[in-house]
């Protein structure tokens, strides 16, 4: 064997001992790395995904068995899971169907409801109370924090100090310009403890401004009055006490006498007609058509029988319980029912109650007209701030006895628009009852505060750029979590102006131009609007260091400041899926099995991160991970968590 | 102030103020005295309606707001009584709505003003309710 044969045969034989050791340690450690793998594919399955597969690269032998095994035992659970899904959605049908009425209910009344707990925290609201109070209202939110009516925490208070509390009734006035009557009234359970308060809105803004305008009505008028009446009273005066003054001077107080008179009746016209318009709109009229105010008062009169009224499309503007309340008081002085009838007469609308002469004692109708009735003013009153008129009369000609009212006509009223946008989604969230059983942690102790009982507002931004020293956010999107329940009807997104241009590589990201900015707010009054939505919750974004660091840039110039803590989903997807690499939303929502929405919107992001981070919440338990600062913690610990931005 | 075409002279249209008020009865019974008609006056409905049924006037100028039985309610018992078709009635008052006027002419008055009003037009008014249509003059 030759020295270089021999070299060849060592360097061989040192070659295979090298790939032995390797393949001994792949051998020996293999093993291991695969079941944690193994095992967190099985905790996706049981926590997060039930539709997920092992679909793993070639295993060794055993291994491949094991993983079928696991599919074919996911299959049969998530059978297992669905049939059981289906057998609870069955037996909630009913419950659902209940639901639904309450909320079809309570969703199309033209008051705001509200039910807020012991704290003032909100557990149920319906739109019209949303449109009133505004945008910042959601649940698990507290009254005490509405900004544009103070008023509403001080009744609260009031309401909360008192052991037995009765309901109060409060004009509220907001800071922008509008006046809510409140209702707020104590909600007790069986052991007559205080459970919550119910409170009833109603938006007063038209009655407060014209009693306001009466108020500057009378002013007015006194003022113009005394002017005129000094003016008068000075020229006759001087006329009678001085009968010797000279021809020119007798002519020209004259002419004043005579002036003023005629100045005076003109103001007083003037402001009758004013006067009358003012007073008819502080009671509560509704716009109805003549022809169903004519059904309201057949049915109510039971009226014998009915002449189709004239000009069916007519108008009026009335309280039609009010009215239909007085004319049967009036009627009922009368032998049996009436006749209707009504028609129009130029700028007004004629109603008249008939009776054959015989069956109408037209005293006997006529003397209650001025009587104050039982629960409500005379008759004649009510007809009056109808700006109407009401009398009875004989008609000869036929032998009958008419009571009539006549009412101002209105003009056709625009068709309304829809009133609210509908409820999309089989679980409309403008409710949570949840809330009332499972109380909120005080904030102190947050931090040990299981996670899925906590409240989180997740968010996600688009910037100009990436580097928070020069570029700026230019959109936030905003979603919030409560009670491990996504409200997606309760978002945030704003668009914001920049003061620098938006280079055309951001845009292709996220498609946001200078000329959608053109109408949007500057930073300095939309990130006070994002601290408020964020406001007692934990701030929730994927790879939020990014976020954190750009809201932080902006802090200084919109005056807020972000204290409260923080989760990164990208970290904790780090956490409970350490064995892969791509943390990216579309590969952790493909893991989770997580519709994606909208990508790169700020809002659809937000929404697709909150998804993600609940599905998230069930894995870190599965870990162990239970609180608010485990969770901290732990992603303080992952390899994530060293990268510096 | 126009003078009125001559009523018959033999018999000059009787006027009947029912109004409350003295200070405006003085110059209404200026006014009519003056276009040459003879004036009657009534405090009250109450008045007013004693004095119409011993001698019925051709005129009765009428204020709604008065003590007792209220000037729609004298307008009404006139109209209600068919002996006294041929009597005018004109509602001067300080009730001026529009339901108010339309309720007065409904209830049978012949002409409506409110008050304050201009005494040229009022005295006018009163000549055109007393003069008979053209047709019935020859």
């Amino acid at each position: 064997m030759s020295q270089t044969q021999l070299l060849a045969l060592g360097v061989l034989l040192a070659l295979l001992a090298g790939a032995a050791l390797f393949w001994l340690r792949e051998r020996l450690q293999r093993p291991a790395s695969l079941a944690r793998r193994i095992a967190s594919e099985v905790h996706i399955i049981a926590a997060a995904n039930a539709g997920h597969r092992l679909d793993m690269e070639e295993l060794p032998s055993g291994f491949d068995e094991l993983a079928e095994a696991i599919d074919a035992l996911a299959g049969r659970y998530e059978r297992l899971l669905t049939s059981q899904s289906q057998a609870v959605m069955q037996a909630r049908t009913d419950l659902l169907v209940e639901h639904a009425r309450l909320i079809a209910l309570i969703g199309n009344l033209a008051e705001g409801v509200l039910i807020c707990d012991q704290a003032g925290e909100i557990l149920l609201y319906n739109p019209s109370a949303r449109a009133l109070l505004g945008e910042m209202i959601g649940l698990g939110r507290s009254i005490s924090d509405l900004r544009r009516f103070p008023a509403l925490g001080h009744a609260l208070r009031l309401m909360q100090q008192q052991p037995h509390p009765r309901p109060r009734v409060f004009v509220s006035a907001g800071t922008d310009g509008r006046f809510l009557r409140v209702r707020i009234a104590p909600v007790f359970d069986q052991g007559r403890e205080v459970q919550g308060f119910a409170l009833t809105l109603e938006d007063v803004t038209a009655q407060v401004q014209s009693s306001d305008a009466r108020d500057r009505w009378v002013y007015a008028l006194g003022r113009d009055l005394r002017g005129g009446l000094a003016n008068l009273r000075a020229a006759i005066e001087t006329l009678r006490e001085h009968p010797d003054m000279d021809a020119e001077m007798r002519l020209t107080l004259e002419a004043i006498v005579a002036g003023e008179a005629v100045r005076l009746s003109q103001r007083m016209g003037e402001a009758l007609a004013e006067y009358a318009r003012l007073t008819r709109a502080c009671w509560h009229l509704e716009d109805i058509a003549l022809s169903d105010l004519m059904q309201v008062l057949t049915q109510r009169l039971h009226a014998s029988s009915v002449h189709p009224p004239q000009g069916a499309d007519a108008w009026v503007q009335v309280d039609s319980l009010a009215l239909a309340r007085m004319l049967a008081h009036v009627a009922a002085r009368a032998d049996g029912p009436p006749a209707l009838a009504a028609h129009v007469q130029g700028d007004h609308v004629r109603i008249d109650l008939i009776w054959p002469a015989d069956r109408a004692d037209i005293r006997r109708l006529r003397s209650v007209l001025n009587e104050a009735q039982v629960d409500g003013p005379a008759p004649a009153e009510v007809a009056s701030y109808h700006g109407g008129e009401i009398w009875v009369q004989r008609d000869r000609a036929r032998d009958q006895v008419q009571l009539t009212l006549l009412l101002p006509r209105i003009p056709l009223p625009e068709p309304a628009p829809p009133a609210h946008t509908p409820i999309i989604g089989s679980r409309p969230e403008f409710y949570d009852f949840d809330l009332l059983f499972r109380r909120p942690a005080p904030a102190t102790s947050m931090a040990s505060t299981p996670l899925s009982r906590l409240r989180y507002t997740v968010f996600d931004t688009e910037t100009t750029g990436l580097d928070p020293d020069s570029d700026e956010i230019i959109a936030i999107g905003a979603v919030r979590i409560v009670n491990a329940r996504l409200l997606e009807g309760e978002a945030f997104h704003q668009l914001i102006r920049s003061r620098r241009p938006v280079p055309p590589g951001a845009t292709r990201i996220h498609g946001i131009r200078d000329a959608d900015l053109q109408g949007a707010p500057p930073l300095e009054t939309a990130l006070p609007a994002f601290h408020r939505f964020a406001r007692d919750s934990v701030l929730v974004a994927h790879n939020v260091a990014f976020d954190m660091r750009f809201l932080q840039a902006a802090e200084r110039r919109s005056n807020v400041r972000f204290r409260q803590p923080v989760l990164d989903t990208l970290l904790i997807s780090a956490i409970v899926h350490p064995e892969h690499k791509d943390h990216s939303i579309e590969a952790i929502a493909a893991r989770l099995g997580v519709p994606i929405q909208d990508r790169h919107s700020a809002l659809g992001d937000a929404i697709t991160t909150a998804r993600i981070f609940l599905k998230l919440i069930s894995l870190l338990e599965l870990r162990g991970i239970v609180t608010l600062a485990q969770a901290q913690e732990a992603s303080e610990q992952t390899y994530f968590a060293r990268i510096r931005y | 102030m126009p003078q009125p075409e001559s009523p018959v002279p033999s018999h000059p249209p009787r006027v009947l103020i029912v109004d409350d008020e003295p200070n405006i009865i003085i110059s209404i019974e200026f006014l009519l005295r003056q276009a040459g008609y003879t004036t009657q006056v009534a405090h009250s409905g109450e008045d007013a309606l004693r004095i119409l049924q011993q001698e019925p006037p051709d005129l009765v100028v009428l204020d709604i707001m008065l003590p007792g039985m209220d000037g729609f309610e004298v307008c009404q018992w006139i109209r209600e009584h068919s002996e006294w078709n041929h009597v005018k009635i004109m509602m001067l008052t300080a009730k001026g709505r529009d339901a108010e006027i339309s309720k007065g002419f409904a209830l049978g008055a012949d002409a409506y003003i409110t008050k304050p009003f201009s005494t040229r037009h009022f005295v006018e008014e009163v000549h055109r309710l007393l003069t008979p249509p053209a047709e019935d003059r020859i």
